[in-house]
């Protein structure tokens, strides 16, 4: 006698080989959707965003400009406003610039780095993993090898080293830097992805049906990494954030006369005591951005957990 | 498990070598050694140039300066089998392995202690999480972590001495050190290993900024692995035995859910090392991170590819560590 | 097997004497989540007697799994449980984890379904079947607990058991990491072993040799069985004792030849049905079950096979009907209001009765649109059911 219950034809079948992950992208996305916290940390994300570029436009102070007013006694007055005075909602540093000026502009800055240095390490960590994941053999091998030799050196320290080289690098060459020494992680998550997904039927079937090696890659194989792509993508926006803080501080990110927010902080040390905003308010405006950055990510990679579906029989 | 090792070793070897030349020839290309003495005014004459020149080995092709500089590194100089580790000399003709060496030692302090918090923490606060998952402690726990995981380094590390400066001058007296290694004055620690009060107090800080940042990954990681642990039909299994619930999860759960965090802990290692020079620099440590910032100023190519390769070495050495410890726990690993 | 059935029968017709009850399930439930929960069980009884086998079979999602795992107290914490399993008369729900402990292992023992992942990766396979030794043994010395180990592995089918109790499970192959958990189970000489699907999980080529090796447990440690499977065919060749599950619920219960050739609840007739046909040479098509079975947060009213039951009417959506005696054979129970209609007729002849709704035709649309004919016209005539109540 055999086997004799027949299985039961619940959840949805899947109508072409890629349809699966389309349908499983859809409903990361309605779960994500539905989760309060890293809903409630997009939005607050967005609207910092969107606030640092619209802002400066609508507000009286740049970013650049020196508060030249003069006081009774023909002082210049601007040299150390304390948060709400004269007109400088979060103060001024010591030589008079409106620190929330600044911190517009650093924010922007560093969302320009974030962007810059995340695309290219996850062009560059996408490629070399699915180069070396489908491939295999020798482009595996030497891919990986070169990853060893990259990750066998901390990152910060190549970053320093070769920014050191670089004393004129403004926000963008320092994106494209994070970007170029970013993604060795990246490419080793998705080597692995792409070594487990090939031997799956649906890209036997697609190769059966002769489709293109570039077509599986890009239709069927990244599709399915996406979550692995997604969650690094979220996590090394943060550490770039945190990234260009620890080379601004070290003295090999951004320089004045243009700021970020790392650079604000560097500065704002040594004035922890007299002016405590200018270490203080950059420093949790950071700390909020990572965390809402972290807290995506969580969010993505919650949306995309099988364990959200399982029922227990 | 012996040859598990050997080949660990092994692949370990060359692609230390593999980064030593990389590393030597982007320090060779970008520092150019003689450029304070060329911006020296009055002007040195071109005889002392020269002989500068001499002195830091440009005179020669750098292939063959690469080739002097590994042969004294692995001690391929008549004094094989013992390795001299010698880097060459730097700008000021002072030994480069020897500087490195006082300031690897303080600056492994701060690592080491720095580690020993974090796994402390992870494993602890990990577990405690994962076995209470979706109650308070773990609410508790996972908001920490967050924060934690939010902070920039230096930044981190500032606060907590401006929060210690603060209690200090409240009460009066110096119940947190702030700067330095050692009070001025105290005698020299004798070995890697001796430790008194003053020393305890002076790495206390450092270790606690450095060791917090590190743990808040793993705690979020230990987390993680003791769920999946948990839900294991192992740990059912072990339960149907008789096994008491409490024993195991202490006996199956956590040398299970351990096994994820050691590799986690050799990735990050790279990352503390950076962490480090960051935290040495707000706590005026004269370790590793402030001999590299002096080496890059002075475009000193020994020194910088001393520095690279010692900080290699380390980070090679902790991942063989880790994965020592991994084959240990895993069997699957020892015996493949 | 007629021999023993024909005894057992007789024994426990003459004496239904307590002392041979060793575990009794009594109206148990299990819920996972709030109030718009997952009823997973829903009111499930039964006993075990001394040294019988009794099977439970079902679907996956009927609840089968899960009530033995509630026996055992291993369900998760989220879960709520209510109702009663005693084991000789002691309460086992809601019990410590202390006093648990004693009774899991040493008293009632489990095998689970996949062996790949029930033995621990980091242990060797003997400290595993040790670890149970010692649990409840605490004076056995070392070299006690070692020769034991290496007996049962010897009785389970292992060679070389005392080269192997130094293996770690990644060395093992599946079919012998089951025998292993076998051995763990019976390691104690329990009065009572659950397996779980032993041989799910398996190639077919290992099923049978992973039996053999729970017979040959049964058979030193003279414990009951209780036999969670979807396979009927292992019933069949095993059980004493025979209870269908359907939708966290028992809906058939009774000897295995009266269930087997008797079925007196349509969904045990399809499912013996399809089933291929043995006892003749003339070609037979199996004839299928349509439909799913029920989502357990969302049951359909009244009894839960009534969308998938050929013989459904409209009472059928009313109430869920009780389990009782059938063909006036007091151990033989089902949970049908139909189920006189089907007395005297054999399994083949009951089994007619899905030939109309699973004809070839009808079946791709059935998948694709839902059961057509019968089911709309249910609905129909319970909605005009319920304005009729209201009004």
């Amino acid at each position: 006698m055999q086997t004799a219950v027949p299985p039961s034809a619940s959840g949805e079948q899947p109508g072409e080989f890629a349809g699966a992950s389309e349908s499983q992208g859809k409903r990361a996305f309605k779960i994500f959707v539905r989760s309060p916290i890293p809903m409630a940390a997009m939005i607050f994300f967005v609207l910092v965003v969107l606030t640092a570029f619209i802002a400066p436009y609508f507000y009286r102070w740049k970013f650049n400009r020196i508060d030249t007013r003069k006081d009774a006694h023909g002082h210049y007055i601007a040299l150390s406003a304390h948060p709400g005075q004269l007109g400088h909602p979060l103060g001024t540093d010591g030589t008079g610039f409106d620190l929330l000026a600044r911190m517009f502009r650093g924010t922007q800055r560093d969302v320009i780095i974030v962007l810059i240095s995340t695309t290219i390490a996850l062009a560059i960590g996408i490629t070399m993993g699915a180069l070396a994941g489908y491939f295999s053999s020798f482009v595996d091998n030497l891919l990986m090898r070169f990853v060893d030799v990259m990750l066998c050196v901390p990152v910060l320290v190549i970053l320093i080293i070769v920014a050191s080289n670089y004393p004129s690098l403004g926000a963008i060459g320092l994106g494209l830097l994070l970007g170029l020494f970013g993604w060795m992680g990246l490419s080793r998550l998705v080597r692995a992805q792409f070594l487990a997904l090939k031997e799956r039927e649906f890209v036997e079937a697609a190769h059966a049906m002769g489709a293109s090696n570039f077509r599986i890659i890009f239709r069927h194989l990244i599709p399915n990494a996406m979550s692995t792509i997604l969650v690094f993508g979220t996590l090394f926006a943060a550490v770039s954030i945190v990234a260009e803080t620890s080379l601004t501080y070290l003295g090999y990110g951004v320089h004045p006369p243009d700021t970020s927010l790392g650079l604000l902080i560097s500065q704002g040390v040594g004035a922890a005591e007299t002016r405590p905003w200018l270490f203080y308010y950059p420093g949790i405006l950071i700390l909020l951005l990572v965390l809402a950055v972290n807290l995506i990510g969580e969010g993505i990679r919650n949306a995309f957990d099988p364990r959200h579906n399982r029922v227990r029989d | 498990m012996l040859i598990y090792t050997v080949r660990r070793l092994v692949s370990s070897v060359l692609v230390l070598l593999v980064a030593s030349f990389i590393v030597f020839m982007f320090a060779a290309a970008s520092y150019d050694p003689l450029k304070p003495l060329r911006s020296r005014n009055p002007p040195p004459t071109p005889q002392s140039l020269k002989l500068a020149a001499h002195q830091a080995h440009l005179d020669q092709p750098v292939l063959t300066r690469y080739w002097n500089w590994l042969r004294h590194m692995i001690g391929w100089d008549g004094s094989f089998p013992f390795l001299k580790l010698n880097f060459g000399n730097d700008v000021h003709n002072a030994s480069v392995s020897h500087a490195l060496g006082m300031r690897l030692e303080v600056t492994t302090r701060m690592i080491v202690g720095a580690i020993l918090l974090a796994v402390i923490l992870a494993v602890v606060l990990g577990v405690i999480s994962g076995v209470r998952k979706d109650k308070a402690f773990d609410a508790v726990a996972t908001i920490f972590t967050f924060v934690l995981l939010a902070l920039p380094t230096f930044w981190f590390a500032a606060v907590l001495k401006e929060f210690a400066i603060k209690i200090n001058n409240d009460v009066g007296s110096r119940v947190f050190f702030t700067a330095g290694t050692q009070s001025f004055g105290a005698p020299p620690p004798t070995s890697f290993f001796s430790v008194n009060s003053d020393q305890l107090q002076h790495i206390l800080l450092p270790v606690v900024s450095l060791g917090l940042l590190t743990a808040s990954g793993w705690i979020r990681y230990q987390r993680a692995s003791v769920i999946d642990v948990l839900d294991s039909d192992y740990m059912r299994l072990a339960r149907a035995k008789g096994v008491r619930n409490r024993t195991v999860i202490r006996r199956h759960g956590l040398r299970n859910a351990l096994i994820p965090l050691v590799t986690v802990m050799a990735i990050d290692i790279g990352a503390l090392f950076g962490g480090a020079i960051i935290t040495e620099q707000v706590y005026d440590w004269h370790g590793m991170g402030e001999y590299l910032n002096t080496a890059i100023g002075n475009e000193d190519t020994y020194a910088v590819a001393g520095w690279v390769m010692v900080s290699a070495v380390f980070v090679v050495v902790f991942n063989l560590l880790a994965d020592l410890v991994y084959a240990v726990l895993d069997p699957r690993i020892r015996l493949s | 097997m007629p021999d023993s059935q024909a005894s057992f029968d007789v024994q426990t017709q003459t004496r239904e004497a307590d002392d041979d009850v060793l575990l009794s399930v009594d109206d148990l439930t299990v819920t996972f989540g709030g109030e718009k929960g997952v009823h997973a069980v829903r009111g499930v009884s039964y006993v075990v007697r001394r040294h019988e086998t009794l099977g439970i079979v079902g679907e996956s999602g009927s609840g089968k799994s899960v009530t033995s795992l509630a026996v055992m107290g291993l369900l998760p914490k989220t879960a709520r449980i209510t109702g009663s399993v005693k084991f000789r008369g002691q309460e086992l729900v809601g019990a410590k984890d202390k006093r648990m402990s004693t009774i899991r292992g040493k008293r009632i023992a489990m095998i689970f379904q996949d062996p790949m992942t029930s033995l621990d990766p980091v242990y060797k396979i003997g400290a595993q079947i040790t670890e149970t030794l010692k649990v409840h043994n605490p004076h056995m010395s070392r070299a006690d607990m070692r020769k034991r180990a290496v007996e049962l592995l010897e009785i389970v089918g292992i060679p070389n058991a005392s080269d192997r109790f130094e293996d770690y499970p990644h060395q093992f192959s599946g079919g012998m990491r089951q025998r292993v958990v076998i051995a763990i189970a019976m390691a104690n000489n329990p009065d009572v072993i659950i397996a779980d699907e032993p041989t799910t999980a398996l190639d077919v080529t290992v099923q049978a040799t992973v039996l053999e090796a729970i017979k040959a447990a049964q058979k030193e440690t003279g414990a009951a069985l209780v036999l969670i499977t979807h396979d009927l065919g292992v019933i069949a060749g095993m059980a004493d004792r025979v209870l269908v599950m359907y939708a966290g619920r028992a809906v058939e219960i009774g000897g295995i030849d009266d269930v087997f050739y008797q079925p007196r609840m349509p969904y045990t007739v399809g499912l013996l049905n399809s089933l291929p046909r043995m006892d003749t040479d003339e070609k037979t098509r199996l004839t299928p079950i349509v439909g799913a079975p029920p989502s357990l947060q969302n049951l359909p009213s009244g009894c839960p096979f009534h969308p998938r039951c050929p013989l459904a009417i409209e009472e059928c959506t009313k109430a869920e009907p009780p389990l009782v005696e059938v063909d006036g054979r007091m151990l033989h129970r089902a949970a049908c209001i139909r189920s006189d209609e089907l007395r005297g007729q054999d399994r083949y002849e009951a089994g007619q009765v899905f030939e109309a709704t699973s004809s070839d035709e009808v079946l791709p649309a059935d998948i694709v649109g839902g059961e057509a004919q019968p089911r709309e016209a249910l609905d129909d005539s319970s909605t005009s059911q319920q304005d009729g109540t209201e009004s």
